[in-house]
């Protein structure tokens, strides 16, 4: 996760983990500047810019 | 010169999310194409170098060639690239979601054929290299035999129908508009697809075999 940026500003990004085991599980990315949250689901980051999710 | 896109500002992601098992037994089913391909490219690739790769796709390569981070906007496909092994992150070429000088290597493995604006993609490929980090371009040559033969099936192929095909002289042009320089080329894949009944080794050049392995620093 640590390797990981807005892929829009590629500013920093804020971790909210809301499960975990070993690895995060289910969670959010957030970028501050863009003020956008990428969900991270079963364990994947889905960082596709906003325009592109479905 | 390259020309961009196929379908404006759409990622190519349908396809590979409906037929993603039948994506994954191509490799299973053309073998020798496959590790044939996979030699050429670990000739660019030193081990404990840190690889990320765009179309990442079910990690086919990724997962052999060590490479520890995939991208891809398939979700589908990239859950079967993580149970390989490879740390998967849903996204873009054009828009990488990772910092600056991340990576000692990045590999586009019959990637950029699907990519909407392969001029983005390269600056941003550009950005997240280290230092005289490298990208390795994999890509069928669109005037060798295979490429050909991929054009005049293209419609039919549940893939191939969205892909844009380049040259060799096309992708150099790219590479070097987005401030890549040192290339080296190697080619595998000679002859028709009958021909190919064992793992063919590769050679330097392009022109006669119908993949092509191309490698530029930053």
């Amino acid at each position: 996760m640590d390797i990981l940026a807005c892929p829009i500003c590629k500013g920093d990004l804020e971790l909210n983990v809301t499960e975990e085991t070993d690895e995060i599980i289910t969670g959010t990315l957030y970028c501050g500047k863009c003020d956008e949250y990428y969900p991270i689901e079963d364990g994947i980051p889905n960082m596709l810019p906003p325009d592109l999710r479905e | 010169m390259i020309r961009y896109g196929v379908v404006a500002n759409v990622p190519v992601i349908e396809p590979f999310e409906e037929y993603c098992s039948e994506y994954d037994q191509w490799f299973d089913e053309n073998r020798f194409i496959y590790l044939s391909e996979l030699e050429a490219l670990r000739h660019f690739i030193r081990a404990g170098e840190g690889g990320m790769e765009i179309g990442v796709g079910t990690g086919r390569f990724a997962a052999p060639l060590g490479i520890g981070v995939g991208i891809d906007p398939s979700r589908r496909m990239g859950e079967v690239a993580s149970e390989r092994g490879i740390s998967f992150v849903g996204g873009v070429a054009e828009s990488l979601p990772f910092r600056g000088e991340e990576f000692d290597f990045v590999l586009m493995m019959v990637t950029i054929c699907f990519v909407d604006d392969v001029k983005k993609a390269f600056d941003e490929v550009y950005r997240v290299l280290k230092v005289n980090g490298s990208l390795i371009v994999g890509f069928i040559d669109k005037y060798s035999f295979l490429g050909r033969t991929y054009l005049h099936k293209k419609e039919k192929s549940k893939f191939y129908r969205y892909a844009r095909f380049y040259w060799v002289d096309e992708v150099m042009a790219g590479l070097g508009g987005a401030r890549f320089h040192n290339f080296k080329m190697i080619q595998t894949i000679f002859g028709g697809l009958e021909d190919i009944t064992a793992v063919q080794s590769f050679r330097e050049g392009h022109g006669d075999g119908s993949f092509v392995v191309m490698q530029a620093l930053k």
